[in-house]
């Protein structure tokens, strides 16, 4: 069976600045990878270029073992790649079930179905359900844009599970959630997992929430790949240490 | 009664008047009634272009005005009104897709000075080929239709098929905005990086924007010359395309009743204003910059804001006692 990601010497220059080095590898299906590193190491443009948001200057991306390599960010949405950014996008003018349909629409039936077909998509079951697993939905008819910070980091996230994507990658999810919503978030990302086998890859500068959500953890330093493994010996191996200056 | 319910009593009532409203009119009434209903189409399809897509058109009089050029030259051939409806929002719908696309794939915001390039080609054409066009002496004796075999010829009948034509695509527009569509147009006007993200197509709903919008230029410019009778090039200039973008703008872009509003501020007031003479449009561009200083979303968003004000009003400072 291919990997459900393989990124092969993955590379991304910015004029003279190398942001993204040779960067390589894997993820099986069910995997929570956690991408850990200081500022400036590459963790976001990474993410970027994985899901065609940046062209990559160098190196392949295969998804299901299928080259998708610079296909834009709408194709890999509709091949199950789904995303959260390090900050909040919603969309603030939309309410909050408005946020979650638009998320998960395009994957619904045809252009013409969408126009001819019901308002919701039919989506309105699963945007529901979405509100009551992130507790949003007393929040449901409010604009987005009216909600608080941490109300929208986790409507942000909620809006990546609307396609019912086979692969997630979420950038910082834990920054600007205080402890009292970690805890439930981590809870539902781990059910997620379980439940759907959805794979992910987490960026996080919260070493003990992605520590205790990856089963492995991939150490990015200036561009370049310093350790992958399990957590502990990625933890042995003290590669963790700068990351833990860093913040 | 809740905000929907308050939408709908404000819609039925709105179309009670329209309905009763032209037996009262005198000819020239309803020639000012006639013309507000076309120019709410010309707006609302500006508002898909700008208010959806988020595209600023200096192009849209000349959608008009290719529209009214199309049912002339096919209705005073014989071609009947239908033929020139599809072939007039055909034309215009590939016209907008024509000039949308090549725009879009930059990322710069070229399509205002691409639209206004088409205005001005547009109406050197009206202007200069007279052959075609019959140039500065335009088209006459352009019929106006039947409708299920009732003629509208009439200022009266007339009036009511302008207005019935307002009805069907204000109804279009708004499943339009409540559908699947609708969603995507607001998700990429709020946040174009998320859209693509979530799988939205932001170059596909912006192009079918723009062509729609393009398209109901068309649909005007076919009334417009069924309600003169007579095209010449002079009304479809830049002016035409500005005072739409104004109207837009000032009703609310967007906004599904701010086109109405606007067309009713550039079309309608003038009316009421004449005494003013001039002064109207001193008046009309301080109150324009005065709206988008303080209220861009337009008279609509002017009028949420004073109906949140009154619903919620903001507790009076309590003075601590002596």
């Amino acid at each position: 069976m291919s990997a459900r990601l393989s990124v092969h010497n993955l590379t991304k220059r910015f004029g003279g600045i190398v942001a993204v080095d040779g960067v390589s590898f894997a993820l099986e299906p069910g995997e929570i990878v956690g991408v850990v590193g200081p500022s400036g190491s590459g963790k976001s443009t990474l993410f970027d270029c994985i899901l065609g948001q940046l062209a990559p200057s160098a190196g392949e991306v295969r998804l299901d073992g299928r080259p998708v390599t610079g296909l834009p960010a709408r194709e890999m949405s509709r091949l199950g790649l789904a995303r959260a950014f390090q900050r909040v996008q919603v969309f603030p003018q939309l309410t909050v079930r408005d946020n979650l349909i638009a998320a998960g629409q395009e994957r619904r039936g045809s252009l013409w179905s969408r126009l001819v077909g019901p308002p919701d998509a039919g989506l309105a079951a699963t945007a529901s359900e979405m509100l009551a697993f992130f507790r949003l939905d007393g929040r449901a008819e409010q604009t987005a844009g009216a909600l608080s910070e941490s109300q929208q980091k986790l409507l942000d996230i909620a809006m990546v599970f609307m396609a019912r994507p086979r692969l997630v990658l979420l950038d910082e999810p834990a920054t600007g959630l205080d402890q009292a919503v970690l805890e439930p978030l981590r809870e539902r990302l781990r059910a997620i997992n379980a439940q759907a086998g959805t794979t992910f890859v987490i960026i996080e500068r919260n070493l003990d929430f992605v520590t205790s959500l990856a089963t492995r953890l991939l150490v990015l330093a200036e561009g370049r790949v310093v350790a992958l493994g399990d957590v502990d010996s990625v933890r042995a191996s003290g590669a963790l240490n700068q990351t833990a200056e860093d913040r | 009664m809740n905000p929907a319910t308050g939408r709908y009593a404000i819609a039925g009532v709105g179309a009670l008047v329209l309905i009763a409203v032209p037996f009262g009119l005198s000819d020239y009434g309803l020639y000012v009634l006639s013309l507000w209903a076309l120019t709410t189409i010309a707006a609302i399809g500006l508002n898909l272009t700008l208010g959806y897509a988020g595209q600023v058109s200096l192009g849209q009089g000349a959608f008009v005005g290719v529209g009214a050029y199309v049912a002339a030259l096919l209705t005073t051939r014989g071609w009947p009104l239908p033929a020139a409806y599809v072939l007039a929002f055909a034309a215009c719908f590939a016209l907008g897709w024509g000039l949308g696309y090549p725009t879009l794939r930059v990322r710069r915001p070229y399509f205002p000075f691409i639209t206004l390039a088409f205005g001005t080609f547009v109406f050197l054409v009206f202007r200069n080929e007279e052959w075609l066009t019959g140039g500065i002496y335009g088209i006459n004796r352009v019929p106006r239709p039947s409708v299920l075999g009732l003629s509208a010829a009439s200022p009266l009948g007339f009036c009511y098929f302008c207005l019935l034509n307002l009805a069907v695509i204000a109804a279009a527009v708004w499943w339009l905005r409540r559908s699947p569509w609708g969603r995507a147009f607001a998700a990429l006007r709020a946040n174009p990086l998320r859209a693509e993200a979530v799988g939205i197509d932001t170059r596909f709903y912006t192009l079918i924007a723009i062509a729609l919008g393009a398209g109901l230029g068309g649909i005007t410019g076919v009334l417009y010359a069924a309600l003169l009778q007579y095209v010449d090039p002079t009304p479809f200039s830049l002016t035409m395309s500005v005072t739409l973008l104004l109207m837009v703008v000032v009703g609310g872009s967007g906004r599904l009743l701010g086109p109405f509003l606007g067309a009713g501020v550039a079309v309608l007031l003038p009316e009421g204003l004449r005494f003013a003479e001039n002064y109207y449009l001193f008046g009309y561009a301080l109150a324009v910059i005065v709206l988008m200083a303080f209220c861009p979303t337009g008279l609509i968003g002017l009028g949420e804001r004073l109906l949140t004000m009154m619903a919620k009003p903001s507790a009076a400072p309590v003075k601590a006692p002596p």
